[in-house]
């Protein structure tokens, strides 16, 4: 007996394993097909059930229905619910529908009119956004833009901003209308025009149906953001050093009158240092009159505080050449910053919406 | 008539004139471009001299005229010179004389207002009675500065006799001088004024004969660097 019952369970395993891995879903697609052939048959209570049935399974059962088929599902569902007449149900399934692919839109060659219209209505009366924004990507900070993809469901009013997990703000990126899509884009930088460093932030996208209106749906998505810094460079010291003065010291004038009357002195002092007793004759005095004159001259024209206009012009030229290195400083600097490279993940979007709650 | 160069002053005048040089040297090599400049001076000098033998002197006066020419290589440059003319005796016993002088001084400026050079400088005396040959060997410092920027520079030398060759009766003893003046050079004038004034005095024979010459000089001249 017990040989026999090992024999039974070692030939259910066998067969169960050489099932194809796809028995489930073909189970499912059997159960679909049922549903379209009741809808098919006009026998839309029965379709409503199995339609009903098919998409009760949530994930990850291997009973769910896959993610390709259920918006295909949900539409005959509610279509069933009109033909029904209970377009109220219906209404609600075209919500969900919506909420879950904004940009979905029934095939009108496949649906009549009244139901593509009443999924129009229930279309422009949910205010919903899907986000897409990049799944793995990097940036460099001041070249590139982190784009975020948003898809409306119809007009309304949206908020695009970054956070911390804690609530704290970071950037606001959109405020505005959306119509059917907007592409928006982050810089990479915090309201402060710098990197925010490395750490999790979280991108919501508020919707509105007007603006100031109630908020009606948020959408958060955390992104991982992973920086790469690179130093930037000091400017250069203000050249103060190499500013000559743009108007005269007092030194040049002095040293100008003290060497005319030195030499005038010199001159005078002279015949007593070479050839001290001998007669001199007074031809010299015409050198020192001459000598202490340019010494006069020469404080005269380089008198303190007049504008030396050579200086002032160097100056000029010193000051400019400080200027560009400034704005080479600037400019290496900037593509310093470019040159951080940010790698940002998103991770799946939280959907917080006032229907949910 | 008495010559008289004497080995330890030869020797010094040597030293200094290889010293010169090789101080320039360095100057030369430091300089990213060695520059050739040039000067060319047409000028004269009323001179008055006073020649004192013993107890008995004279003075005689008069006007020379001549030209100097400077080449320089960097901080080196070469001083060449030649004056002519004649003096006329105002007292004393001393008679009527023509005058030549020359010269030739090696320089180097170690840096841009100061000069130092060394060379001979001759000069002779002709009288009726002959021809008194000098020949002195001097060592000369000179500094220049401007006084009106870019228009008036001042300058003044001093120079001492390291050794001499004289053919008179007195030996060599000693010889010293100097000469202050200035250079008005605008930058507009493509020529420069000069006006100076030096003196010197040479001893021989332990001061048993002592000349000492004052002289007011002025030049035109030109200059291309």
């Amino acid at each position: 007996m017990g040989r026999r019952t090992g024999w039974l369970v070692t030939v259910i395993v066998a067969v169960t394993s050489a099932l194809p891995p796809g028995a489930a879903a073909q189970d499912q697609s059997r159960a679909l097909t049922s549903a379209l052939q009741a809808y098919q048959n006009l026998e839309y209570e029965s379709a409503a059930a199995l339609f009903r049935r098919a998409l009760a399974v949530e994930a990850p059962s291997p009973d769910t229905l896959p993610t390709a088929l259920r918006p295909k599902a949900l539409t005959y569902l509610a279509a069933s619910d009109f033909y029904r007449g209970r377009k109220d149900s219906a209404a609600v399934v075209f919500r969900r529908l919506i909420q879950q692919d904004p940009r979905y839109r029934p095939d009108p060659l496949i649906f009549p009119p009244e139901v593509t219209q009443a999924f129009e209505t229930a279309r422009r009366a949910t205010k919903v956004v899907a986000v897409l924004p990049p799944a793995d990507t990097s940036l460099r900070l001041g070249r590139d833009q982190y784009p975020i993809r948003l898809y409306a469901s119809s007009f309304h009013e949206v908020v695009v901003g970054l956070e911390r997990p804690d609530g704290r703000f970071i950037r606001g990126i959109y405020a505005g209308p959306i119509g059917d899509s907007l592409l928006v884009n982050w810089d990479g930088l915090d309201s402060a025009s710098v990197p925010p460093g490395d750490g999790p932030l979280v991108l919501t996208v508020t919707s509105r149906p007007t603006p100031g209106g109630e908020v009606v749906r948020v959408v958060r998505i955390m992104l991982d953001v992973h920086a790469t810094h690179a130093d930037t460079l000091p400017w250069p010291a203000v050249p103060d050093t190499l500013l000559l003065p743009e108007k005269a010291p007092v030194g040049p004038a002095l040293r100008s009158l003290s060497g005319g009357l030195l030499g005038a002195v010199a001159v005078l002092a002279l015949p007593s240092i070479v050839a001290s007793g001998s007669h001199t004759t007074g031809a010299r005095f015409a050198v020192v009159g001459a000598l202490s004159v340019a010494g006069i001259a020469g404080f005269v024209s380089r008198r303190p505080g007049i504008p030396l206009p050579e200086n002032v012009i160097k100056n000029t030229e010193r000051k400019a050449i400080f200027q560009r290195q400034i704005e080479a400083a600037k400019q290496d600097n900037a593509r310093r910053r470019t040159g951080v490279l940010e790698r940002i993940r998103a991770g799946a979007p939280i959907v917080i919406s006032r229907e949910s709650q | 008539m008495t010559g008289r160069l004497t080995g330890p002053a030869v020797a010094a005048v040597a030293a200094v004139l290889a010293a010169l040089t090789g101080l320039g040297a360095l100057p030369l090599a430091a300089q990213s471009a060695s520059r050739l400049h040039f000067e060319l001076e047409a000028g004269g000098a009323a001179i008055h001299s006073m020649p004192v033998i013993g107890s008995v002197s004279s003075t005689l006066s008069g006007t020379i005229f001549g030209g100097e020419t400077r080449v320089g290589l960097g901080p080196v440059s070469l001083d060449l010179g030649y004056w002519q003319g004649s003096l006329t005796s105002d007292s004393g016993p001393a008679s009527n004389e023509d005058v030549v002088e020359g010269k030739a001084l090696l320089g180097v400026s170690p840096i841009h207002w100061f000069t130092i050079s060394a060379g001979p400088f001759a000069r002779a005396y002709t009288t009726p009675a002959g021809t008194e040959r000098w020949l002195t060997w001097r060592i000369q410092g000179r500094v220049e500065d401007e006084l009106v920027p870019a228009t008036v520079k001042g300058y003044a030398e001093l120079w001492f006799v390291a050794s001499s060759s004289v053919n008179v009766v007195q030996p060599f003893t000693s010889g010293r001088g100097g000469n202050v003046g200035l250079r008005l050079a605008p930058a507009s004038w493509p020529v420069w004024l000069t006006l100076g004034y030096g003196i010197e005095q040479v001893r021989l024979g332990a001061g048993s004969r002592v000349d000492t010459v004052d002289r007011l000089s002025f030049g035109v001249g030109y200059s291309r660097r």
